[in-house]
């Protein structure tokens, strides 16, 4: 019969609801168990990973039980789509057909970010599509349909800013992560640390057939999304994958692209 | 009986402390962090409705923790009727005891004999295999007596050493 505590009272402790004695012989315990040890750090990755975002999950919270607007922790509607010309047009297609884990520099940098490694300059953004109770990630040819909802997990070596957006096959541009409009709100994004960070809320797709592309702007520097949306446009540089160098040495924009078609 | 801004008050508070701790039960029961986050929030607006059934002593966990895990045992229920699968592994951590339920294939196990159970059967069972709370914690959670327990866990264990051998 193992003296362990149980993972009820591991969380108690954290939460530092024992009584005094008692968390005191579960701390002498864990100190001298190195099983105990684990589970504890396993616990506060956990908590620590819920918490990174516990404002945002209170706000939602809050919205729901006032009742004004329900704001659900998945699905959001993609903003109105900003009628720009991307240069040229794409043709639409048939077959539906999902192009992901595009990355620089070879395999994308491992979960997590403390790893002691560091994978300077790399960025990869994965994707995971929920239809109905069902989520799975999203491979390439991967069939995907109206409503489907789309989260990313965007891994980042170094901690920095980005901007998530599409584009259709009619040039037009919907915000994803910032979502508001870039010419109101040029900020970025922030990812204040190296790792994986599970983007907020979830993306569905709608009715609009034919070839679409998701693009990922990333940089160590601030940027204005504004102007490099523009850039991007005019220069076409959207990938799978491209480099934008910039003056004075601030950090280069990487620019990374998924391409998908819905039938 | 308080206002609907007090308990609103009293929730975010609740969540502010326990959230983490009870994201990290539903990580473990449930196997996908996205399904975990919903069903904390699905929790804790459960909470909110259910704010005046609360009738423990000083702390809260104990009751949070019952109604999170039937959030959880609902998320399961609806996963096992649609044929879904989680779509992450959990990152596996050594435990102070290895339970048969801590991996993939035994939480299938769970999802097996969860629907001959009701409510109480279900949280005991999770209390034991997936939290391994001892008696006097799953009684502390349940709000019944020890003895009810050890009689309730004797014959799910038997039920669940059962269909251990035929998986």
């Amino acid at each position: 019969m193992t003296n362990c505590p149980s993972r009820f009272a591991l969380a108690r402790l954290e939460v530092g609801d024992l009584p005094e004695d008692e968390a005191a012989r579960v701390l002498a315990h864990v100190a001298s168990c190195e099983a105990c040890g684990r589970s504890v750090a396993d616990l506060r990755s956990n908590v620590a990973a819920y918490e990174a975002r516990g404002d945002e999950h209170r706000r939602r919270l809050m919205a729901r039980i006032d009742g004004e607007g329900a704001i659900p922790l998945t699905p959001r509607r993609r903003s109105l789509r900003m009628p720009l010309s991307i240069g040229g047009g794409l043709a639409a297609a048939a077959a539906l057909v999902l192009g992901v884990y595009l990355t620089l520099g070879g395999a994308p940098p491992k979960p997590g970010g403390d790893d002691g490694i560091r994978y300077k300059g790399v960025v990869s953004v994965e994707v995971v599509a929920k239809r109905g109770d069902r989520q799975f990630r999203v491979e390439p040819g991967s069939a995907l349909l109206e409503n489907d909802a789309l989260r990313f997990i965007v891994t980042t070596g170094t901690p920095g800013y980005m901007d998530l957006f599409s584009v259709d096959s009619k040039g037009r541009v919907s915000p994803f992560y910032p979502e508001s409009e870039p010419d109101a709100d040029p900020a970025p994004m922030t990812l204040g640390n190296a790792g994986r960070h599970v983007l907020p809320g979830s993306v569905i797709l709608d009715d609009a057939l034919g070839e679409e592309h998701i693009v990922l702007v990333f940089s160590e520097a601030v940027f204005d999304r504004d102007e490099v949306q523009k850039e991007i446009r005019s220069t076409g540089a959207m990938g799978p994958r491209a480099i934008i160098g910039r003056p004075g040495g601030d950090g280069a924009l990487i620019v990374e692209r998924l391409t998908i078609r819905k039938e | 009986m308080k206002t609907p801004e007090e308990r609103k008050h009293d929730i975010e508070r609740l969540h502010r402390k326990y959230a983490g701790v009870l994201f990290d039960h539903c990580v473990r029961m449930l196997g996908d962090r996205f399904e975990a986050e919903d069903a904390v929030q699905e929790a804790f607006l459960n909470a909110y409705r259910a704010y005046d059934s609360f009738t423990y002593g000083e702390s809260r966990l104990p009751w949070l923790y019952r109604i999170t895990t039937n959030a959880c045992l609902k998320v399961i229920r609806t996963r096992k009727r649609k044929g879904a699968v989680p779509i992450e592994k959990p990152e596996s951590k050594a435990e102070p005891f290895r339970h048969p339920l801590d991996d993939l294939h035994s939480r299938r196990v769970l999802e097996a004999v969860v629907d001959e159970l009701d409510d109480r059967g279900r949280r005991i069972l999770v209390g034991h295999y997936l939290s391994g709370m001892n008696q006097e914690e799953i009684a502390d959670v349940l709000g019944i007596s020890r003895r009810a327990v050890v009689k309730r866990l004797t014959k799910l264990k038997r039920r669940v050493g059962e269909l251990l051998e035929e998986a």
